[in-house]
């Protein structure tokens, strides 16, 4: 304990931030493109870049054309009706060996052939609550971590903000690194408080079952399925390991279900051990028209078309899944889908300033006393922001130019997708370590990097799809088009970043620049070091 | 649009408010002193405002929408304010003059 809270605090706000601001950044910076994850699927799965039909789609069409691929004694498969934003059929099922994924044209129901890729569903969306570290929810654990920490910082953060309320509209862009980099950190934290709070506690809360086990074990003497059952509605009927009848109709189980939600529509059917005489036909509950992530699904025999189970959220389970709606935002606003993505951006902004502040505030005192401190902090955080956002693009491109039937060494197009993004970050690590010297500059060189690759994506997307800008817009492909404005404007601030770092670092290095060591010692005396 | 009414009376609301504060007042009009009085009405017609855009959302939106749209634009509003004192000074500084604020 230092000499008073706000000394404790800031102490603790400073270090702790450092300590986990990296795993902080991966997690809102892949969090905010999750936003837009089935719009970047469309980018990455050219194949799927289809018009919703007008028709109504049968969901035993469906049930017809999956009999053409879907193994017969599969244990399970599933599917998600198409919607606005994902205007296929996305359908799971378990084969001999692995759970596949196909995706069939509804205005067909043919089955789409392009090149294999996780898209953003498949990457973005689990790396940025599991970290695809799946061994002994080891990804789960360290993200719910680093979300504590988070949470922390914020309460922190406020408490040690001396000028809170004289700062509020503060940002002295014009000043200093040093000093503009604690004004945005100041901003984008003081006026972002509320969505930072609530993104980061109901992200904790989804996952409540993996952070508090213990509860659910001591609840339930032990047994966490009958936990799984009540909260979330779960039920497979025994094998028989008798063969059964052919499934009964989808589409009358669809109406039933329909009729019991006073007709709001099927989003998703799941059938369990479709080739036994006990198979479980599973239905579920649309999610567009509000904002809990309801669990409302009826079951059903798979010959017989009997309801098993009717299941509704009780209230704890409710406000649970309210909460658990507001973080996935999987209901149709586009409005608030374009400000989450914004203020996760400010997330972005408030924990990469953050570093900013650490460093710029003990450069000069650690070159007078040649420590490598800032050294080894400027490198991570180079590596944890502009790093990632590199990997992130090389992710893309390289979407683009694999050949479909890319494999190298065992690894399927997919893996070789996942292995460039992880050697493209390692490399911008490696150069940040290597070009982060008094002399050399390394941000300037990742962000002309990030520029450069947002432009030759977004060519990349037009030489190999001819879907330019102008015809994805004539086409109403808004999630192509729209895709692509993104990474037009991430080249633009990439590059203004970048002559703004260069005209900076031209000015420290010249000789008549007077010592800005007063103005640092005064943002140093601010945020307590 | 009426979300986007929403967030113009909060960003209205919030420009009020920065009325109030010495430094973008200092940026923003010649005379950076002001009574009690004054800051207290601009304090008091930016809650208002504040007040409009919430009311205006839930009305339109609902409680459950509503509450997460206000919750989350008065953050991008705020935002919005204070990049526009910052790289739209001198267009700002003409508006506040012209509406005599």
């Amino acid at each position: 304990m230092l000499d008073s809270l706000r000394s404790s605090l800031t102490w603790l706000h400073t270090w702790s931030g450092l300590l986990i601001g990296s795993l902080l950044f991966t997690i809102f910076w892949m969090g905010t493109l999750s936003v837009f994850d089935r719009e970047i699927d469309r980018w990455m799965m050219p194949e799927t870049r289809i018009l919703m039909p007008d028709s109504y789609i049968s969901m035993d069409d469906i049930r017809d054309a999956a009999a053409d691929f879907v193994p017969a004694d599969s244990s399970r498969w599933q599917f998600l009706m198409p919607s606005e934003r994902e205007p296929i059929i996305r359908m799971y099922y378990q084969g001999p060996e692995i759970f596949h994924r196909v995706h069939l044209d509804p205005n067909t129901m043919e089955v789409v052939e392009g090149g294999e890729t996780l898209g953003a569903t498949g990457f973005f969306f689990p790396f940025h609550f599991s970290l695809m570290l799946r061994w002994n929810s080891i990804g789960y654990w360290l993200v719910g971590l680093a979300a504590m920490a988070m949470m922390m910082l914020l309460v922190s953060g406020v408490i040690i903000h001396k000028k809170i309320f004289i700062d509020f509209f503060t940002f002295r862009a014009e000043k200093k690194l040093s000093r503009s980099s604690l004004d945005l950190h100041n901003v984008m934290g003081v006026l972002g408080l509320p969505f930072h709070i609530m993104i980061t506690l109901s992200g904790l809360i989804i996952f409540m079952s993996i952070y508090l086990p213990g509860v659910m074990e001591r609840t339930y003497s032990g047994d966490s399925s009958n936990f799984t059952n009540e909260a979330f509605g779960d039920f497979v009927q025994q094998v028989a390991n008798e063969p059964g009848g052919e499934l009964v109709s989808f589409e009358t189980l669809r109406a039933q279900a329909e009729a019991i939600w006073n007709g709001s529509e099927v989003y998703y059917a799941r059938i369990w051990n479709q080739s036994d005489a006990n198979a479980t036909i599973e239905m579920r509950r649309n999610r567009d028209d509000a904002v809990p992530l309801n669990l409302d699904l009826v079951s059903f025999d798979g010959d017989s078309g009997e309801i098993y189970t009717v299941h509704e959220s009780e209230p704890v389970m409710a406000a649970q899944r309210w909460i658990a709606g507001f973080h996935f935002i999987q209901f149709d606003h586009w409005t608030l889908r374009w400000v989450y993505f914004l203020l996760g951006l400010a997330g972005c902004a408030l924990i990469g300033s953050g570093f900013v502040i650490w460093f710029e505030t003990r450069r000069k005192q650690h070159e007078l006393e040649g420590k490598s401190g800032v050294r080894i902090v400027e490198s991570l955080a180079i590596a944890s922001i502009t790093g990632i956002i590199i990997a992130t693009l090389a992710f893309l491109i390289a979407n683009r130019l694999l050949p479909a039937d890319a494999h190298l060494m065992g690894q399927s197009r997919s893996d070789l997708e996942l292995w460039i993004f992880f050697l493209s970050w390692i490399a911008t690590a490696a150069h940040a370590g290597m070009r982060s010297a008094p002399k050399t500059n390394a941000w300037v060189e990742q962000c002309g990097t990030i520029a450069a690759f947002s432009v030759v994506a977004v060519l990349l997307n037009w030489i190999t799809t001819g879907d330019h800008l102008l015809s994805a817009f004539s086409d109403g492909l808004w999630a192509v088009a729209g895709i692509d404005l993104v990474l037009l404007a991430n080249a633009l601030l990439a590059y203004a970043v970048m002559r703004r770092l260069a005209q900076t670092r031209a000015s420290k290095i010249s000789p008549t620049e007077a010592s800005p060591c007063q103005e640092i010692d005064q943002i140093g005396t601010e945020v307590g070091i | 649009m009426i979300t986007l009414g929403g967030f113009v009376l909060a960003y209205i609301g919030f420009v009020m408010l920065a009325m109030t504060q010495s430094r973008p007042r200092k940026l923003l009009c010649e005379a950076s002193k002001q009574s009690a009085l004054r800051k207290l009405c601009y304090q008091c017609s930016g809650s208002l405002l504040l007040l409009c855009s919430l009311i205006l959302i839930i009305a339109d939106e609902g409680w459950s929408f509503g509450s997460i749209v206000w919750g989350t634009i008065i953050s991008l509003a705020a935002i919005s304010v204070t990049l526009t004192i910052t790289f739209a000074t001198e267009s700002f500084r003409k508006i506040v003059h012209v509406v005599g604020l």
